[in-house]
């Protein structure tokens, strides 16, 4: 494989039910996106790890490559603790069209139980660049 | 025949939120850097940390790099608890630079030491 690149994106979500615009511009020498992965950031107390913590989608090339719509589940402390697991990436082999934009959304499935806390959400793109 | 090495770097943590820089140089004997594994003493200390790495100059993990993206499972089989690079990544000698920022998920637990094992191997 040639050379990688692994961007973050990081998004903010303030609200139960707040859907979080994903809107960002890799690097020109990305060639292709190999692999996604998004993950929850925070404790939540009283929330069992869940499947469908929250949903988002990601498109390439200006909304012309839709690969992404996919659920983030959340993991708590406890059960990371005892996973036989480990976090792996979400394939693709997504070409890109250097320069273009990579839009989608995050939304929060209000799983959380009130008061709502405030978390990020990391979406990392794993790119092979030139 | 492959050769391999496990190369330590301990990183301490002072406080809770501290963002951590940290140097070094990975083995000369070995010409890649094939996986990485890092581990904390809670698993708890682990959300929200991120780990940013470079070796030879080269970014392998930007400054927000989820640490659970390298970390795992306490019943995850040692040799599976690498990260494996699918990408060739030059060792020898090259130089390390990162930065650990904890979560400040909790008070307690402080300082602590950070162990990111480094997976380095030679084809001879």
């Amino acid at each position: 494989m040639k050379s990688v690149r692994r961007v973050t994106q990081v998004l903010e979500v303030s609200q139960a039910g707040a859907i979080v615009p994903i809107d960002l511009a890799l690097p020109s020498e990305a060639k292709e996106c190999f692999g996604l992965q998004a993950i929850v950031t925070g404790l939540f107390p009283g929330v069992e790890s869940v499947i469908d913590f929250g949903e988002y989608s990601v498109s390439f090339n200006g909304r012309d490559t839709h690969p992404v719509h996919q659920l983030v589940p959340y993991e708590s402390a406890q059960t990371r603790q005892v996973s036989t697991t480990r976090i792996g990436l979400l394939p693709l082999s997504t070409p890109l069209v250097s320069g273009s934009p990579v839009t989608g959304f995050y939304r929060d499935l209000e799983r959380q139980q009130e008061p709502f806390i405030p978390y990020q959400v990391r979406i990392s793109f794993n790119l092979i660049t030139e | 025949m492959r050769q391999h090495k496990y190369q330590l770097i301990r990183v301490n943590v002072p406080e809770p939120g501290a963002s951590v820089r940290f140097t070094g140089e990975t083995d000369r004997s070995f010409e890649r850097l094939a996986g990485i594994f890092v581990a904390i003493p809670e698993p708890i200390k682990e959300i929200g940390a991120a780990l940013g790495l470079k070796v030879g100059g080269q970014e392998v993990f930007d400054d927000d790099h989820d640490l659970r993206l390298i970390t795992c499972g306490r019943e995850v089989a040692p040799n599976e608890k690498f990260f494996a690079f699918p990408e060739h990544i030059e060792a020898g000698g090259a130089a390390i630079e990162g930065r650990l920022v904890d979560a400040g998920n909790t008070a307690e637990g402080y300082p602590y030491e950070a162990r990111i094992i480094l997976h380095l191997t030679q084809d001879s």
